[in-house]
């Protein structure tokens, strides 16, 4: 009989260590976090690219994934609200400090991520640049390019280009 | 008709300034690195550093000039040049690298050619955009450039340049010297204006594009038919892309990645809208 009470207390522990185990794969999991690697992607209310957009998430922003669909992600963003998000515009690598991953950029704009000091830099023609355009006589040419920086296509017109043609975020992505 | 081609090395020779630090004995990362240098705690050449993007952006100013000038300038169509813009953009958005400020231009020449430098500058010229036939080309075609400027290609080039160069003074912004900047430019485009880059990284920008396509929701087969068309004008002449691989063989290579790829839109009425 103490043998087989020790048995039956072995197989609790073997039980308890397995709930155990359990709890915190299911805590590791429930923590994953994904980061939004696009300029534009946002969180919408169900999967369709029609669906009511909840916010418009920024590049690089952390995502807590409470669960995976397919071709979709349901998370929580850190001001509490929930959504859908396309899963391929998110990577599971955070950004890298110099930015330049080749999974995923960092924010240049708008980055609320707060963990990577990259930034896009000043926009513009260099001092070196510059200087390197009038040494070779082109200075008209350094012109042209400096009036090219500056008109650039808005953020807002870019997103209006991409939904008319059902591109991008406006992309219907089968679940 | 020649293709200006700034591409690959890629990140071996991006991070070689990495190991010649981790060889001293030092464990740094690249502001670290910098700062080390800036303040004369490392003795070592500022050539040996990665280029960070203040650098990047300097070089790739410096070629897009050369770019222009060579071309012609830009054209002058607005609707045409901000059509060019969007399309450009919402390929960026959605590459390896959408953190950069992008700039697509269109150049004022009726050769076909497309081209791009470090730092988010793209040309596509006026002949090149005539002779497309959708939306989904003209994005492949961009798609290619932005994915030489986001894998790095010219970068790695330039990177092994300046590791070439004499430049003796340790300190992290050596590179704004003028005659260190002039050489490194001078040496990058005698190099690389004429004969282009590696076939490899032609490929590859073939390939990354070519996924942008399709991730973006274009029909991935858009860069490929237009190197079909232009293949299919070449028979021996002056070729697109000159300083490329064969246009048939970028051709054969895309087949089975766009096969796998799905299908997508073409946009072909609004590509005429605007081009018109």
């Amino acid at each position: 009989m103490p043998i087989l009470f020790r048995s039956h207390s072995r197989l609790r522990w073997v039980r308890r260590a397995a709930v155990a185990s359990l709890a915190i794969a299911s805590v590791a999991w429930a923590a994953r976090t994904a980061y939004v690697n696009t300029r534009y992607a946002s969180l919408r209310s169900g999967k369709a690219s029609t669906d009511a957009i909840v916010e418009k998430l920024s590049l690089g922003q952390p995502l807590e994934v409470v669960s995976e669909d397919g071709a979709f992600l349901q998370v929580k963003l850190g001001s509490g609200k929930t959504g859908f998000v396309a899963r391929s515009w998110t990577a599971d690598q955070k950004p890298s400090a110099d930015g330049f991953s080749a999974q995923l950029g960092q924010a240049a704009r708008s980055s609320t991520s707060g963990a990577v000091s990259y930034t896009a830099g000043a926009r513009g023609l260099s001092p070196e640049a510059e200087a390197y355009a009038s040494s070779e006589g082109a200075g008209d040419a350094a012109q042209a390019v400096k009036k090219l920086e500056q008109t650039s296509a808005t953020d807002a017109a870019v997103e209006a280009f991409l939904k008319e043609g059902k591109l991008g975020d406006w992309r219907e992505v089968k679940p | 008709m020649k293709h200006l081609h700034f591409c690959l090395l890629g990140a071996a020779l991006a991070l070689a300034g990495c190991t010649f630090l981790q060889a001293a004995g030092l464990n740094l990362d690249v502001d670290q690195a910098r700062q080390a240098l800036a303040t004369g705690a490392v003795k070592a050449t500022a050539a040996q550093l990665p280029i960070g993007l203040e650098e990047e952006r300097a070089y790739g100013g410096a070629i897009a000039v050369k770019i222009v000038q060579k071309y012609g300038g830009l054209d002058g169509n607005a609707a045409r040049g901000q059509y060019v813009q969007r399309v450009g953009q919402a390929v960026a958005a959605y590459s390896a690298r959408p953190e950069l400020d992008y700039h697509f231009g269109v150049l004022n020449s009726d050769a076909v050619q497309a081209m791009s430098a470090p730092g988010g500058y793209v040309f596509v010229t006026r002949g090149a955009l005539l002779k497309m036939r959708n939306e989904a080309e003209l994005a492949g075609v961009l798609a290619h450039e932005v994915a030489h400027i986001g894998a790095k290609h010219a970068l790695g080039i330039i990177q092994n340049v300046k590791s070439r160069q004499a430049m003796s003074d340790a300190a992290a912004d050596a590179w704004k010297g003028a005659a260190a900047f002039n050489g490194v430019i001078g040496k990058f485009l005698d190099d690389y204006l004429e004969q282009g880059l590696p076939k490899d990284t032609e490929f590859e920008a073939d390939r990354l594009g070519t996924e942008t396509l399709a991730r973006v929701g274009w029909a991935p087969g858009g860069l490929r038919d237009f190197l079909q068309l232009l293949a299919a004008a070449e028979s021996g002449g002056d070729a697109f892309y000159k300083t490329h691989p064969k246009t048939a063989d970028r051709v054969a290579k895309l087949e089975p990645i766009v096969a796998a790829l799905g299908s997508g839109e073409t946009l072909e009425a609004r590509f005429r809208a605007a081009l018109q």
